[in-house]
């Protein structure tokens, strides 16, 4: 499904537009694409970003390329290939504005939730954001570790933690997001993914049978979202994050 | 060297000025409080709280040797939830706090818990965030922070080597060890992991580990001297490098019976272990 900027424009009437600033980090490579100022821009949504760690994940990641750092906002007008926006929790009409300006320009955006571990309340808003201003349709969060790994209750003589509740049996869960675009890899869980609609987009990656990422063509750019974050498994230094990472950026 | 216990090891039931004497009388010179695991030493414990158990010490004839905790077993600096790390956080803030409001300088942090969810480098790079933030806060405090070997339970640095590469890594002089030396039981040997950390120590913990000698081949903890530990070894490696500081003994388990007398038989066996007649 395409969606365009006139539905986000629809559905984001009356919201109020906030200020907001972020900084951005790329490789330049101005040289390879000179209609481009940057290649991959990286946002930091501040406030926004309630996952910091991802953040510095992609970061870690993208720090073997020249990097630059932009302390003015990214406007629509800069263009890049792609802009990856870590950790979201939150989005205001500002953002999304800017965001769907980047995709008309025909930037692909990747948009990781870092909402697994809000509120229920907290959550209802993410979800509600998701759907107004991009169309994602997603359910709460699933608890892909509801159990209390057996050998820490054999071992420990520590207080063990609190049970999650759940039905999910650890010893047939394989802890891994399966990725099949760009390319097929597995990369680590979160603890929590965010399953979205089947019906919007292709998913692209699954915890399981949940479907846990999709992309879909708008009118310009792609559009990339990730219900189960990456970033912190970048930061890890996961080999297989890191090549997912470096796929998607080659776009 | 001078000896404390903990008072998570007073027996139930009893206020905190009963352990105290019963401290005092078994002879140790000073006792370890733990934070969040005895009725009298809550997170929510007032700052005058807190400056009147330092009192109560005081009138015992004791010090406090240092503040534990074991909270960080179910709120841990590496869990993946920013909101649970935030919380870790802020028990080890408080531990620096009471540690100066207790006149003493040093705390014990369980600084990571790898499990099958949360992967061994996600919490290595958590840990390491965690203590660069903190290393500040304890400088200020002149409190230095002693990350516990819990080596299987905790499943995270488990080789003298590793733990060496992670201070390093955080690089400040007060972050050091809190070194147990029963919790190395099948993972390396405990007069090795001294030697190598050295003026890193902050405390020793002392327990016994008998290997593979339990029900089920278990591996169990024990009282001093009844299990696998090289004590003469781990006395050398004391005097090699020239730790004077506390010994704290950490029983597996109180007395099921003569309760009181496990006080006195462990600092006996302290005594042994200081005075090296092993």
């Amino acid at each position: 499904m395409k969606i365009s900027r006139r539905y986000f424009l629809g559905a984001a009437a009356g919201s109020a537009a906030t200020l907001w600033s972020f900084r951005t980090s790329g490789f330049d490579t101005s040289g390879f694409l000179p209609e481009r100022d940057l290649d991959c821009a990286l946002l930091d949504i501040n406030a926004h970003c309630i996952l910091r760690e991802s953040l510095q994940g992609y970061q870690a990641a993208l720090g073997d390329k020249p990097t630059h750092f932009l302390e003015a906002g990214l406007n629509s007008k800069r263009r890049c290939r792609i802009a990856i926006v870590p950790g979201l929790g939150s989005v205001d009409a500002a953002i999304a504005d800017t965001l769907w300006g980047l995709l008309e320009a025909g930037t692909h955006v990747l948009l990781e939730s870092g909402a697994g571990f809000l509120s229920p309340a907290e959550f209802t808003t993410h979800q509600k954001m998701l759907h107004r201003y991009f169309n994602i349709e997603v359910a709460s969060p699933v608890d892909l570790w509801p159990g209390e790994p057996a050998d820490d209750a054999l071992l420990s003589r520590r207080p063990a933690p609190r049970p999650r509740k759940g039905k999910l049996d650890r010893l047939e869960f394989v802890p891994y997001v399966n990725y099949s675009w760009p390319h097929e890899t597995n990369v680590r869980d979160f603890s929590r993914a965010i399953p979205v609609s089947m019906r919007e987009g292709d998913v692209i990656g699954k915890a399981g049978a949940l479907p846990v990422a999709l992309k879909r063509h708008t009118v310009g750019g792609m559009l990339i979202f990730l219900g189960s974050p990456l970033g912190p498994a970048l930061l890890a230094g996961d080999p297989q994050a890191r090549s997912w990472l470096r796929s998607v950026t080659a776009l | 060297m001078k000896k404390s216990i903990g008072d998570n090891m007073i027996p139930k039931g009893w206020s905190f000025e009963q352990g105290l004497e019963l401290v005092k009388k078994a002879g140790y010179d000073g006792i370890e409080l733990w934070l969040g695991d005895v009725p009298w030493f809550q997170m929510n414990t007032t700052d005058a709280a807190v400056t009147e158990l330092r009192r109560q010490v005081e009138n015992a004839g004791l010090v406090i040797s240092n503040v534990s905790t074991g909270l960080h077993w179910d709120t841990p600096l590496s869990a993946r939830d920013p909101k649970v790390r935030a919380q870790a956080i802020r028990i080890v803030e408080r531990q620096l706090e009471t540690a100066q409001l207790l006149g003493c300088d040093a705390i014990l942090v369980v600084a990571g818990l790898v499990t099958a969810e949360v992967p061994y480098n996600e919490v290595y790079q958590r840990c390491l965030d965690a203590m660069k933030q903190l290393a500040p806060v304890a400088a200020k405090a002149k409190v230095r922070i002693g990350c516990e070997n819990c080596n299987a339970e905790q499943r995270f640095l488990l080789t003298p080597r590793e733990f060496w590469t992670f201070l390093n890594d955080v690089d400040s002089p007060f972050i050091g060890i809190h070194l147990d030396v029963g919790n190395i039981h099948d993972t390396g040997f405990a007069e090795q992991w001294i030697e190598m950390h050295g003026p890193r120590i902050t405390r020793i913990h002392l327990k016994d580990v008998m290997k593979k000698r339990g029900r089920c081949c278990d591996t169990v903890y024990t009282s001093l001297f009844i299990g696998d530990n090289n004590w003469p070894a781990i006395r050398a490696a004391i005097t090699k490098v020239g730790y004077d500081g506390w010994l704290i003994p950490e029983m597996e388990a109180r007395y099921r019976y003569a309760q009181d007398q496990q006080f006195y038989d462990t600092a006996a066996d302290v005594d042994r272990l200081i005075s090296g007649r092993l």
